[in-house]
This record gives C-alpha cells, sequence and structure tokens, in this order.
C-alpha cells in the first residue's frame, strides 16, 4: 500500500517536472524596441521608415505652406527579393500625418469600391431617409499623390547574410505634375 | 556754429536711442530667459550605455522643434546601440505618440550627431533616451 503511494507521488511529481519543462514561457514585449530576430524586413525597421518620412514630411514646403494638402495615397511599390506588406508602411504615415492636422487624405484607389458601394447603397436603399443620404458627385479630388518604392540588396555567403534596404518616398501635385517632396531612408542590417 | 548744432541733435539722437536701448535690455533679456526652448535636456542611459553627450542644440523650424544631439561611443569597438526622444510641452507634459528605438551604428570611439524634429508643434522640450 505504502508503495503504491510512493509510486502515485513520484509519478505525479514527473509529471508536474515534465509539464513544467515543456512548457514554453510567454511574454509581453515592448512593440516600439529593437527587433533583431532575423535581417528580414521587421517592425524595427518599419517604425523608423514611418517616423523619419513623417518628420520629413511635416517640414516639407507643401505643409508648411498651411494650405492644408489634400492627397491620396497610392501604393509602395515593393522592388526587393521578400514580401513586404507595403500598405502597412503607407497606412502608418497616413495615420500620423492625420493626426498631425495639417493634412487631409482622400479616399485611396483600393478603398474606392467600398466608398462607391457605401454611397451607392445609401443612394438605393428605402431604409435611407434621402435627405441625409450621401449625394454622388460630392468626394473632393486630391491635390497630390503620395507615392514611393522599397528596393533591397542582399549579399550572402556561407558566414554572412547582408541586407540593405532603401525607401524613397514622393508627393507630386497631381495637376501640372511636378515633384513637391521626395525623401529617401535606408537601413543595414547583417547576420553573421 | 552749425557743426555744434548737428552735435548737439545728433548727440540728443544718440542720447534717445541709448535710453531705449537700456530700456529694451532687460525686456529682451528676460524675454530670452523665459524662452521655453529645451530648458532641460534631459539625457538618460539605459543599461548603463557607455556613451557621453557631447554637446547638444535646438532651434525650432517652420513651427516645429529640432534638436541635434553629439554622442560619443565610448567602446573600444564597432557597436549598435539605440536611442529615442520623448517630447514636452510647455507644461512639462508628454506629447505626440511614444516614439520607436532606433538603431543607430558607431565605429569605436565615433561621434555622431543625431538629429530629430519633434512630432508635433506644441513640443518645446525633449528627453533623450540612449540604451545598448
Amino acid at each position: 500500500m505504502t508503495n503504491r503511494f510512493s509510486i502515485m507521488i513520484i509519478c505525479s511529481l514527473s509529471m508536474i517536472v515534465c509539464l513544467g519543462g515543456c512548457s514554453k514561457k510567454i511574454t509581453y514585449g515592448d512593440p516600439k524596441g529593437i527587433e533583431t530576430v532575423t535581417v528580414e524586413f521587421g517592425s524595427t525597421d518599419l517604425q523608423k521608415i514611418v517616423e523619419e518620412m513623417t518628420r520629413s514630411f511635416l517640414n516639407s514646403k507643401v505643409v508648411t505652406s498651411g494650405l492644408g494638402p489634400i492627397i491620396t495615397v497610392q501604393e509602395v511599390n515593393n522592388k526587393t527579393s521578400e514580401y513586404i506588406d507595403t500598405r502597412m508602411i503607407t497606412d502608418s504615415i497616413r495615420t500620423q500625418l492625420s493626426q498631425s492636422s495639417v493634412v487631409r487624405f482622400v479616399v485611396d484607389e483600393v478603398a474606392m469600391q467600398e466608398a462607391i458601394s457605401e454611397i451607392e447603397r445609401q443612394q438605393n436603399s428605402e431604409y435611407y431617409d434621402q435627405d441625409t443620404a450621401t449625394e454622388k458627385g460630392r468626394m473632393v479630388g486630391a491635390a497630390y499623390r503620395l507615392t514611393g518604392n522599397i528596393a533591397s540588396i542582399v549579399k550572402q555567403n556561407s558566414d554572412t547574410k547582408d541586407v540593405y534596404y532603401k525607401i524613397n518616398l514622393q508627393l507630386w501635385n497631381v495637376q501640372n505634375g511636378l515633384l513637391e517632396w521626395s525623401e529617401e531612408t535606408e537601413i543595414r542590417k547583417s547576420r553573421s | 556754429m552749425s557743426k555744434l548744432i548737428m552735435d548737439r541733435s545728433s548727440s540728443r539722437i544718440f542720447g534717445f536711442f541709448k535710453c531705449m536701448a537700456l530700456l529694451l535690455t532687460p525686456i529682451m533679456v528676460v524675454g530670452c530667459a523665459s524662452s521655453p526652448i529645451c530648458k532641460n535636456e534631459l539625457v538618460t542611459l539605459i543599461n548603463d550605455a557607455d556613451v557621453r553627450v557631447t554637446g547638444s542644440a535646438c532651434r525650432v523650424e517652420n513651427g516645429y522643434l529640432r534638436v541635434d544631439i553629439d554622442v560619443q561611443s565610448k567602446y573600444r569597438k564597432e557597436r549598435s546601440l539605440a536611442y529615442r526622444f520623448d517630447w514636452f510641452d510647455k507644461e512639462g507634459a508628454l506629447v505626440g505618440r511614444e516614439e520607436a528605438w532606433k538603431p543607430i551604428y558607431f565605429y569605436k570611439r565615433e561621434t555622431k550627431t543625431i538629429r530629430a524634429v519633434a512630432p508635433v508643434k506644441e513640443a518645446v522640450d525633449f528627453r533623450f533616451l540612449f540604451k545598448e
């Protein structure tokens, strides 16, 4: 009886030790911290690009003239060899710029279909009061378009991998085609 | 005689400007002294980052506070470190979003000038944070 009891205790303790040892620790981290898990494009790169671009843009003549430019955001072309969600870059830049209240954004090409669908839904549904329903033909056109490129150069041998990123953003005047602002930022990461 | 009259009038004009200068100087000095731009310039070194801030300058351009900070690495090897800024308004309250830590690469004992622009026009002061 004593033996059986001892075996049961030993088994239970072994299970506890095994479960404790096998389970991986989960912790929260600093979302603004430096991330160096791999050399591929990461959160630190995204945050660095967004911050530098936003600050430079806020000091551009288009913004400091005080005219409150109306901008549409176009695609940032990914010319790197890896998958990068460039919408994350433009979305973050747009968010930070809109919080400055000196720039206004109009619906972009990607979200246009959703905007049209909403207007049509309001126009065509008998459930909406037509006095308050959004009218067609009232959208504001953008005076400027924001676009850009992200490119990379990757070098690798058996010991080392080196990645160089270059991102360039441009603000074009829609009316006259003039380049109103452009900024470039670079990132170099190495794994050895 | 005319020379004397001119001298007297010149002396009166000079005296007037002298008085004005004496009256205005304290106002200008007080105005400059009470300027809230970068009065604290706090520097925080985290994880015992072995660097030295050798100089700093700030100015306002287009309404935004611009800061230049000279940082010298005291490491004997090349080192990748990180920095960020906190921005404060004239009441000392934190303004703008929390900044991301930005990597910066130093060659041994290199001095670099870090340039930053405040995210909002309300920012008049900053805290510079540096870590390993």
